[in-house]
C-alpha cells in the first residue's frame, strides 16, 4: 500500500462514520495498514481532528525541465516564491535527456514518469489548484499529457522555449481551462525550438515563434533559450509570480518593439519546409561525401 | 373565503412558526396588519386571530410566508463565509443561467413559489431566490434555502438495575428542521448559514455537504475562505475604540507554548474590557507568540429603543462567526457587515 | 540553533523543502527572540499549517510524518478538560474512553472533541 492509497482509505473511512465513532473506526483500520504508514496515518488525523482545512486558494506550482539538466533552476522558482502563502513548489524530474534522444523517436520514458508524479501530485494535493510551469522538453512532456490523459487537468500553465508544434490543438485539449490561463513565454532570439523543428519530428518552434493561439496568451522576450531563468532579468518576480497569485498578465514591452523575424527563421520554423531543406542539404552532403570517396 | 390549499399552507406556515419563534414575535407581525393579537396560547392565536385574518385577507399567506423566512432565516446560525472575484459571481448570478440549471434540475418552479415543507426525507432545495432590485441591472444575488431534519438526541430517563449492577441511560430521538441559507453577493461573497447544532461544535461534515448540495447552482471553484483572524485580533486589539459598538464576554487566546488563556466575564451581561486585570493578562499573552483562537462579544445595535444587542461568537473555523440567538434580518445584516468591516 | 536540524531534510525531502525551510525560519526566528524558550514549543497541527503554509491537509499530514520521523518534533495527545486543564498521551490507541479530571476530580467521557495534536520539539 502507499501513500495515496493510505490517504484514501483514511478519507473513505474518515467521511462514511458518523463522527463520534471515528476513532474507534480509525484505530481498527490501523491494524490492516502497514506498519511504514501508521506515522503518515496519525499525522493526517491529527489534521483532521483539529479542523485543518485545505485552504482554497492553496497552489502547488509543478516544474518540469527540459534536457541535458536536471532542473536547477527549479531552485529559484522555489526561493522567488517562498513568501507567498500557501503555495508549494514541486520539481518533478527524469532521466537526463541527451540532445540524441531528443531528436530520437525514444521520447516516452520521460513522459510516462512524469505523468505519474503529476497524478500523484494531483492526488496528494487535490485540495490544491496545480500550476504547471515546463521548460523546453518539459512543454512537450506537457502537451503528450494533456493529449493522452483527458482526466489530468491544470489550473494554469506557463511554457517558456517551448518546442511544442504551432498547430497543437489547444482547442480540443485545454477546453477546461479558462482563457488566458495559458502563458507562452517566447525567447526571441531563441533557435533550440527550430533546431528541434527542423532536424526532427513532433516538434515545433512555438518557444521561438509563438502560438498565436486564442487559447494561448504568448509573451515576446528578448531572450535566449534560458535566460527566464537569469537572476538578473528577474523574470520569475516580475513576469510569473502576479500570474500565478492573482491571474495578472503582465505585458511584455518587447511585445511591440520586437524586430520582424526573418525570412530563413519563419522557413525553418515550418516543419514541412524546414525539414525538406534541411534533410535536403544532408541527403546532398552525403552524396557528395560519397562521390568524393 | 380562503381556498383549502391555502388553509392548508397557513396551518402549515404556523406550526413552523411556532418552532421557530415566539408568540410576541408573531404578535408584533400581526400589529402591524392592525389585527387584534389577545390569545391565551399559541393555539386561540391561530385559530381566533390568524386564520380569519387571513380568510379576511387583512394579509396575505405570502406576508406570511414572509413572516416565517425573516424568523428562520437569521439568527441561530453559524455562519460561513467565502469569497471569490466580483466578475465570477455576476457570472453565476445570470439569470439566464439560474433559470436553465434550475429547469435541469428541476426546481425552476422554486424561482416563482417556495415549497412549504415542513419535515422532508432528506435535505431540499426549498426555496430559490434571485435578488434583482434593480430589473434593468444584473441580479445582486442568489438565496438557496435548504430545509432537511436534524435528529436530536435527548436524554430522557435513566434506571440502575440492582442485579446486574448496570446503570442504563434511556435517550429519546425527536425530529428538528433545520434551515440552512446559502447567499451569493454581486460583490463575490458567499454566506452559508447553517442553523446551530445541539450536540457538536463542529460543522465541516455539514458545510461540506451544503457546498454539494448548491453545486450545480454555486460551483465551489474559484471561492477561497475568507478567514475573519483579523478581525478576531482587531476585537480585542481595539477593544477601547469599539467600546461603543461591543461588549466583550469571552477571550480565548493560545500561544506557541501551547499555553490556552481563556478570560470570560463573570455574567453574559457584563463587559470584559471594564476589568483591567483580565485585560493585562491578555496584553501580555499575546505579546509573546500568542493569538486570539476565540472571541464572544455582544455588538449594539445603534438607534434601538430598548437598546439591543445581538451575541456574535468569532471562533471555530477561520471563515466561522456564530448569531448564536434569534434575530431579525436587520440585525442579522448589520452584524455581518460588523464582521466584515472589522476584518479589513 | 535548533533550525540546523533541519537543514539535512531539506536536502533529503525536496518535494517538501518550501514547508521545511518555512519551520526552519520561524524556529530560528522563535530562537533569536525568546533563546531556550524554543524548546518549550508546542504546535497544534493548525497552527503548523499556518507556519508552513501546507496548503492542503494532505501535505500538512506528509510534512509532520517527517518531522517525527526525523526526530524534530514528537507527538503528543491532550486531552483537554473542561477548566482547561489537559493530560498529555503519546497515541490515540492509548487514551482511555473514561478519564478522571484531575482539575475537578471527577470522571469525564473522552471523545475525539476532547482530543488536541499537538508537537513539542525533541531536544
Amino acid at each position: 500500500m502507499n501513500t495515496r492509497e493510505a490517504i484514501e482509505l483514511l478519507e473513505g473511512t474518515w467521511n462514511n462514520t458518523i463522527p463520534n465513532k471515528r476513532l474507534i473506526q480509525l484505530n481498527i483500520l490501523k491494524m490492516t495498514i502497514p506498519e511504514e504508514l501508521h506515522s503518515l496515518m496519525d499525522s493526517w488525523i491529527d489534521a483532521k481532528l483539529s479542523g485543518v482545512q485545505d485552504n482554497p486558494s492553496a497552489m502547488t506550482v509543478v516544474l518540469i525541465h527540459g534536457i541535458q539538466t536536471d532542473g536547477a533552476w527549479h531552485k529559484q522558482v522555489e526561493s522567488q516564491l517562498q513568501d507567498v502563502s500557501h503555495l508549494n513548489v514541486k520539481s518533478i524530474g527524469y532521466e537526463c535527456v541527451t540532445a540524441f534522444q531528443l531528436f530520437s523517436p525514444v521520447r516516452r520514458g520521460p513522459i510516462k514518469k512524469v505523468t505519474r508524479d503529476i497524478r500523484d501530485s494531483i492526488f496528494l494535493d487535490r485540495g490544491a489548484k496545480i500550476i504547471i510551469v515546463a521548460h523546453s522538453f518539459g512543454t512537450y512532456i506537457v502537451s503528450k499529457i494533456l493529449s493522452e490523459n483527458s482526466d489530468i487537468e491544470f489550473d494554469k500553465i506557463i511554457f517558456c522555449g517551448s518546442i511544442i508544434p504551432t498547430d497543437y490543438r489547444w482547442d480540443t485539449y485545454v477546453k477546461s481551462m479558462p482563457r488566458e490561463s495559458i502563458i507562452n513565454d517566447v525567447g526571441t532570439r531563441d533557435f533550440y525550438p527550430v533546431l528541434a523543428t527542423f532536424t526532427s519530428f513532433g516538434y515545433g518552434a512555438s518557444g521561438r515563434k509563438g502560438f498565436q493561439s486564442p487559447r494561448i496568451k504568448d509573451r515576446y522576450f528578448d531572450y535566449g533559450h534560458s535566460d527566464f531563468f537569469d537572476p538578473k532579468r528577474n523574470h520569475i518576480s516580475e513576469y510569473w509570480k502576479p500570474f500565478l497569485i492573482e491571474g495578472r498578465i503582465v505585458e511584455s514591452e518587447w511585445d511591440t518593439s520586437k524586430p520582424k523575424t526573418s525570412f530563413p527563421i519563419l522557413l525553418f520554423c515550418n516543419p514541412w519546409l524546414g525539414r525538406t531543406i534541411f534533410f535536403g542539404i544532408i541527403i546532398v552532403f552525403i552524396v557528395i561525401l560519397m562521390n568524393i570517396f | 373565503m380562503l381556498t383549502p390549499e391555502d388553509k392548508k399552507l397557513g396551518e402549515i406556515i404556523f406550526r413552523l412558526l411556532k418552532n421557530a419563534t415566539s408568540q410576541s414575535v408573531v404578535k408584533e407581525f400581526l400589529k402591524t396588519k392592525r389585527v387584534p393579537i389577545s390569545a391565551a396560547n399559541w393555539d386561540e392565536l391561530f385559530t381566533k386571530r390568524i386564520e380569519p385574518a387571513l380568510t379576511q385577507k387583512q394579509f396575505t399567506i405570502d406576508e406570511f410566508r414572509s413572516l416565517l423566512q425573516s424568523v428562520e432565516e437569521y439568527g441561530r446560525q453559524h455562519c460561513f463565509l467565502f469569497t471569490c472575484t466580483p466578475s465570477r459571481a455576476q457570472a453565476l448570478l445570470k439569470t439566464t443561467r439560474i433559470e436553465s440549471l434550475a429547469k435541469e434540475l428541476g426546481i425552476d418552479g422554486l424561482l416563482k413559489k417556495p415549497l412549504d415543507l415542513e419535515l422532508p426525507n432528506e435535505p431540499t432545495i426549498v426555496d430559490l431566490r434571485i435578488i434583482n432590485p434593480d430589473p434593468t441591472k444584473e441580479p445582486a444575488g442568489l438565496v438557496i434555502k435548504i430545509v432537511e431534519v436534524r435528529r436530536i438526541r435527548k436524554f430522557s430517563s435513566e434506571d440502575v438495575d440492582q442485579l446486574t449492577g448496570d446503570l442504563i441511560k434511556r435517550y429519546t430521538f425527536t425530529e428538528k428542521r433545520s434551515v440552512s441559507i446559502a447567499h451569493l453577493r454581486s460583490d463575490g461573497f458567499l454566506e452559508l448559514r447553517i442553523a446551530s447544532q445541539d450536540n457538536q461544535t463542529r460543522y465541516h461534515d455539514l458545510v461540506r455537504a451544503m457546498l454539494g448540495k448548491i453545486s450545480t447552482l454555486i460551483p465551489h471553484d474559484g471561492f477561497a475562505i475568507y478567514s475573519l483572524s483579523a478581525a478576531k485580533a482587531k476585537i480585542y486589539k481595539d477593544r477601547v475604540g469599539l467600546a461603543q459598538d461591543l461588549r466583550y464576554s469571552t477571550s480565548t487566546a493560545r500561544n506557541d507554548l501551547g499555553a490556552v488563556m481563556q478570560l470570560s466575564s463573570s455574567a453574559q451581561e457584563d463587559n470584559l474590557s471594564d476589568d483591567d486585570g483580565s485585560m493585562g493578562a491578555l496584553d501580555t499573552f499575546l505579546g509573546l507568540d500568542g493569538h486570539v483562537t476565540g472571541t464572544n462579544v455582544f455588538v449594539r445595535i445603534p438607534n434601538m429603543t430598548p437598546e439591543r444587542e445581538v451575541h456574535l461568537l468569532i471562533s471555530g473555523d477561520l471563515n466561522e462567526f456564530a448569531v448564536p440567538a434569534a434575530c431579525s434580518e436587520g440585525e442579522y445584516a448589520y452584524v455581518r457587515e460588523k464582521v466584515v468591516s472589522l476584518n479589513s | 540553533m535548533f533550525a540546523k536540524k533541519l537543514s539535512p531534510l531539506i536536502h533529503s525531502y525536496p518535494q517538501e523543502a518550501m514547508a521545511l525551510k518555512r519551520i526552519a525560519n520561524y524556529l530560528e526566528d522563535f530562537e533569536k527572540r525568546r533563546g531556550p524558550a524554543v524548546y518549550k514549543i508546542r504546535l497544534d497541527p493548525m497552527r503548523l499549517f499556518e507556519i508552513i503554509q501546507a496548503g492542503t491537509t494532505s501535505r500538512l499530514a506528509v510534512v509532520v510524518k517527517i518531522l517525527i520521523d526525523e526526530n524534530i518534533f514528537c507527538r503528543e495527545l491532550i486531552v483537554r478538560f473542561p477548566l482547561g486543564n489537559g493530560m498529555s498521551f503519546l497515541s490515540y490507541s492509548e487514551i482511555p474512553e473514561v478519564i478522571r479530571d484531575p482539575a475537578r476530580d471527577v470522571e469525564m467521557e473522552i471523545n475525539s472533541d476532547s482530543i488536541e495534536a499537538s508537537y513539542v520539539l525533541v531536544h
